[in-house]
């Protein structure tokens, strides 16, 4: 790639002795550049591979293979910017160890072998343990980072052929908390609003969202709307300093877990100062009361079921007793003026208000919960649905909107609907032409439980798609264990050798992301299409058409009709019969294909920006707001108390550790590592220490700490103000380094609601090394 | 003297008149404080929340660019220096920078003087160029690091070896984003170098309206690539 390189070569005519010998290769000059090369390169839309935000990519083909990026000044997300690693995306495809032919364990090595013999032993060993053990003895286990055909396909194939439930997707490790909090308080799952409403916001308050290294671009357009609009404020709540904390107008910092009081007291206090839209709260929004003290997950066949009994505006007052400005400031740690502040710009009717949030409150014990309460501030006040006002979930993979939430990739769902009902059920037989009686009605496993069954021998196959759950997958030990234990049957498709295909039995060579063609989902209801630009390395064949091939082994060709040429445009026309109407409408293929992304509901030739307003969604009903979600059409106000973490600090174990990534890094790093300039902007994880605890230790920048909690230990270089600040007594560490695993030390409880695991809070001790 | 219990009830009377006085403050001060919108006072008491902890300034560094911004003079505008001329003036690249023009006295730290230019930069008419920017404004002790050099010849010739400078043009693709090949202690604020008339022709930026640079360009802080 670099003899692509063009420069314009010039010596430049020093004056010194030093700069005498200086040659100046070049002038970067973008535009420059861009008409130099115009002539070679053919640039094509696709949307980025990596994160959820979903900016549009134009990529530089030439020669048949992706040598350059720029922004795709088309894409309504990105506006022609991106980040760091979209601007290096390309090379991820080109790293020396991909994986370009199928491999299986023989004798208890790896060896390369055909694709089509490893196709067929995929087949044989489902078969012969689905005889053996019964259907819920396979599973599936996919990614937020699938196209939206390979999630499709699995859905088909394992729920509607084969007849399990037994499918998950790693977006249940970063998602369902956010799933389970629209569910229950709107009914109908992802945003209702749209990235255009940080244009018009006033105020954004960023819920333990480290924005400006997890969602970069976007958080460009926070920056560029205060700039342009200088009393627009941008507040970061944490519980560490990072790089948001020093762009944001104002950060508090709270103790992990108070999340939940610090919501409820904010909506305490807009009560307290009769701030309440009383008009909106009477027309659109019911009272709920959920069960309390529903535990942590960690008890092996844990089950719980939550049951909404009808509140009312007394209950909701009373219940709101317990958060007092004064009391919260005890729990959470922050000032009582500080929540008044925070009350007071939610409450204030001339500003209006987006919250953002991403992992800090969907990776939470109390993730639903958590959810809720935020969704409750802003029903409270009415500023939700309109152009800048409302609540705004943010994902951290790119199609775990796409395809794992719209789709359906989790146990209980279904392309429409959930498995548990009836008609949801007979409306996927009818479009997957297969008895409804394939269709299972109970939801088997989610992805903790999964693991769990497979350390059991509950399950005995697993399929693993596009994710690296040996790097992601809390208490990791467990889980890696139980993986390897004999009798299991463990086949990872994936375009790098990882930790997860260390344990793999059978490794299907993936092709990536340009290599085929499909379509991801963002965060704001996007839905983008990308055609295959270059060819796939040696046998590496695309997910979609991987699960087709096992399903014709396994008998159901006739489901799997097929033409390779065009069978993502007939998977999509086949999968959005599941949500035609004004409710969840999508595009039509020829439509993806020309435009940088189009938003769901498209009704009638048109996109819908806020969803549950009359004037702007064409499924709302009446003049105003319609939460037809729900069947009273009325968002739910949920009662739900602060309740603390599984694990707190204690005398043998006194830190809190909270894990996250690194604006570098995506994911387990197993692609942005194989990125040149971005391994070498952060070639390794870290432990981020505050300095007070650092110096009680005795350590310094460079030395080594082990880290031990009671599930695993691990030794890393101490990092004192470098990337982030944590508070005192708390350590902080990324996760993308696969020779450095914290997650053998996270403890893995869950949302009992949205079984989501809380990779945020434990309670370990620190060693100096 | 002739009354001697007067004073006191003068005293008496007027600490009466303050306590009345500061009652009556209080209360309408507190009235009116009431009476407002309730948002505005909150926001009023919490305009500039102290600073309790010095920042990380590496990382903070790039968004006291948007409040230095505001203090450059034009950061679209084009100026005359050459990245030859920039380094001419460094030992090594990363060192301090001399100063190649005359100074108002030696006897002081010289903030305020060196501020009228170096803080916002613009024209200098005086020496017909473009002053530079500083890109550490927080610190104060200017001649601790920068001093001016004379025309007289060294004490005794050298055999230092100033090290080539980072070159340019190290984008990873074509029309990518170059790394930042330089440390960033007391450079974090990357428009003070890369954008407005005193940047070097080769280093200005395309695009000084973007306000997170470090959103593209990455430190190379490793050779070491990648191997499991």
């Amino acid at each position: 790639m670099v003899s692509r390189r063009l420069f314009i070569k010039q010596v430049a005519v020093g004056s010194a002795v030093a700069a005498a010998k200086l040659l100046v290769p070049g002038v970067m000059f973008a535009p420059a550049l861009a008409s130099a090369e115009a002539a070679e390169l053919a640039w094509h839309k696709t949307p980025c591979r990596f994160c959820g935000v979903g900016c549009g990519l134009l990529v530089g083909v030439a020669g048949g293979r992706a040598v350059a990026v720029k922004g795709d000044p088309a894409s309504p997300v990105n506006k022609g910017l991106c980040c760091v690693k979209g601007y290096h995306s390309v090379q991820a495809l080109y790293g020396k160890d991909r994986l370009t032919s199928a491999q299986m364990r023989k004798n208890g090595k790896l060896v390369d072998v055909p694709l089509t013999e490893a196709l067929d032993a995929i087949a044989e060993r489902m078969k012969s343990t689905i005889a053996e053990h019964g259907k819920d003895s396979v599973a599936m286990y996919g990614s937020g980072q699938w196209t939206i055909p390979d999630g499709y396909v699995a859905s088909k194939l394992f729920k509607g052929c084969i007849g399990t439930n037994n499918v998950e997707a790693n977006a249940r490790l970063c998602m369902a908390s956010a799933v389970t909090g629209f569910l229950t308080t709107f009914g109908l799952d992802e945003p209702m609003g749209c990235y255009e409403d940080i244009d018009h916001a006033d105020v954004f308050v960023l819920w333990g969202n480290n924005m400006a290294e997890m969602h970069p671009v976007l958080f460009s357009r926070l920056l560029e709307r205060r700039q342009r609009n200088p009393k627009t404020l941008i507040i970061d709540l944490g519980t560490r300093t990072t790089r948001t904390s020093y762009a944001a107008d104002k950060a508090i910092l709270f103790e992990p877990q108070t999340d939940l009081a610090m919501a409820n007291c904010i909506a305490y206090e807009i009560v307290k100062q009769g701030r309440v839209n009383r008009d909106f709260v009477k027309k659109h929004v019911a009272f709920k009361k959920g069960k309390t003290d529903i535990g942590y997950g960690l008890e092996e066949k844990f089950a719980f079921k939550d049951q909404a009994t009808p509140a009312n505006w007394d209950d909701y007052r009373a219940f709101l007793e317990d958060y007092t400005p004064e009391k919260t400031s005890a729990v959470s740690g922050v000032s009582v003026a500080d929540l008044r502040y925070l009350a007071s710009l939610y409450a204030d009717p001339n500003r209006k208000v987006v919250s953002f949030w991403c992992m800090g409150m969907n990776q939470h014990t109390r993730g639903t919960w958590i959810n809720n309460l935020v969704y409750n501030i802003h029903l409270l006040v009415g500023k939700i649905s309109q152009p800048g006002n409302g609540p705004f979930s943010l994902t951290g993979q790119p199609s775990a909107c796409g395809t794992v939430r719209e789709v359906g990739t989790l146990t209980h769902k279904l392309p429409h609907g959930v498995v548990m009902n009836e008609k949801h059920r007979k409306k996927a037989a009818e479009i997957w032409n297969v008895p409804v009686e394939n269709i299972s009605p109970k939801p088997s496993n989610h992805t903790v439980a999964m693991f769990r069954a497979l350390d059991r021998g509950d399950i005995r196959f697993m399929w693993i798609q596009v994710t690296n759950p040996m790097v992601t997958m809390p208490k990791l030990r467990r889980y890696r264990e139980g993986a390897k234990k004999e009798g299991r049957f463990i086949v990872v498709s994936d375009v790098y050798p990882t930790p997860t295909t260390d344990i793999a039995d059978v490794i299907l060579p993936s092709a990536m992301w340009i290599e085929r063609e499909g379509m991801y989902g963002n965060s704001e209801r996007r839905t983008q299409h990308f055609n295959q630009l270059v060819d796939p390395p040696g046998e590496a064949m695309s997910d979609t058409l991987q699960l087709i091939e096992v399903a014709r082994r396994l008998g159901y060709a006739d489901k799997f009709p097929q033409n390779e040429e065009t069978h993502i445009r007939e998977i999509w026309e086949e999968y959005t019969r599941f949500h035609a109407g004004p409710k969840h409408g999508m595009a039509p293929y020829e439509l993806l294909k020309k435009r940088s992304g189009v938003l769901w509901p498209f009704h009638e030739g048109k996109e819908t920006k806020w969803r549950y307003h009359a004037k702007t969604d064409p499924a709302a009903s009446g003049d105003s707001f319609d939460f037809y979600g729900k069947p009273d059409h009325r968002a739910w106000i949920w009662l739900r108390p602060y309740e603390a973490a599984p694990e707190i600090p204690d005398r043998e174990y006194p830190f809190w550790l909270c894990t996250g990534r690194v604006l570098e890094h995506w994911h387990t790093g197993s692609m942005t590592r194989r990125v040149p300039v971005l391994h070498r902007a952060m070639p390794a994880a870290y432990a981020e220490l505050h300095p007070d605890d650092a110096a009680r230790l005795g350590v310094r920048n460079g030395d080594k700490v082990r880290i031990v909690s009671r599930r695993g230990q691990l030794e890393l270089v101490v990092a004192i103000d470098q990337r982030g600040r944590p508070v005192r007594g708390h350590v902080f560490v990324p996760f993308f380094d696969e020779s450095l695993l914290i997650n053998e030390v996270t403890l893995d409880a869950y949302c009992p609601i949205s079984k989501q695991p809380d990779y945020k809070k434990c309670a370990v001790k620190l060693e100096r090394v | 003297m002739n009354h001697p219990e007067k004073p006191q009830m003068k005293y008496g009377l007027i600490a009466m008149l303050v306590i009345l006085m500061v009652a009556a403050v209080v209360i309408i001060g507190k009235s009116f404080s009431e009476g407002q919108e309730f948002a505005e006072t909150q926001w009023q008491s919490q305009a500039d929340p102290a600073k309790t902890e010095q920042p990380i300034l590496s990382e903070a560094g790039v968004f006291e660019g948007r409040d230095q911004r505001a203090r450059f003079v034009d950061l679209t505008q084009r100026g005359t220096r050459t990245l030859a001329d920039y380094y001419d003036r460094r030992a090594y690249p990363g060192a301090p920078p001399s100063i190649p023009h005359e100074v108002s006295s030696d006897m002081q730290t010289d903030f305020n003087a060196c501020q009228a230019c170096h803080a916002k930069g613009g024209f200098a008419p005086v020496f017909g160029t473009y002053a530079p920017v500083t890109p550490h404004a927080e610190y104060q002790n200017c001649r601790q690091c920068h001093v001016p050099q004379t025309d007289r010849p060294l004490f005794a010739e050298t055999n230092w070896q100033a090290q080539d400078p980072p070159s340019l043009g190290r984008a990873a693709l074509p029309g990518g984003p170059p790394p930042i090949p330089h440390q960033l202690q007391m450079r974090e604020n990357c428009s003070a170098c890369h954008a407005g008339p005193s940047a070097p022709a080769e280093i200005r930026t395309s695009h000084p309206e973007r306000l997170y640079c470090r959103q593209c360009h990455v430190p190379a802080t490793t050779e070491t690539p990648f191997t499991r």
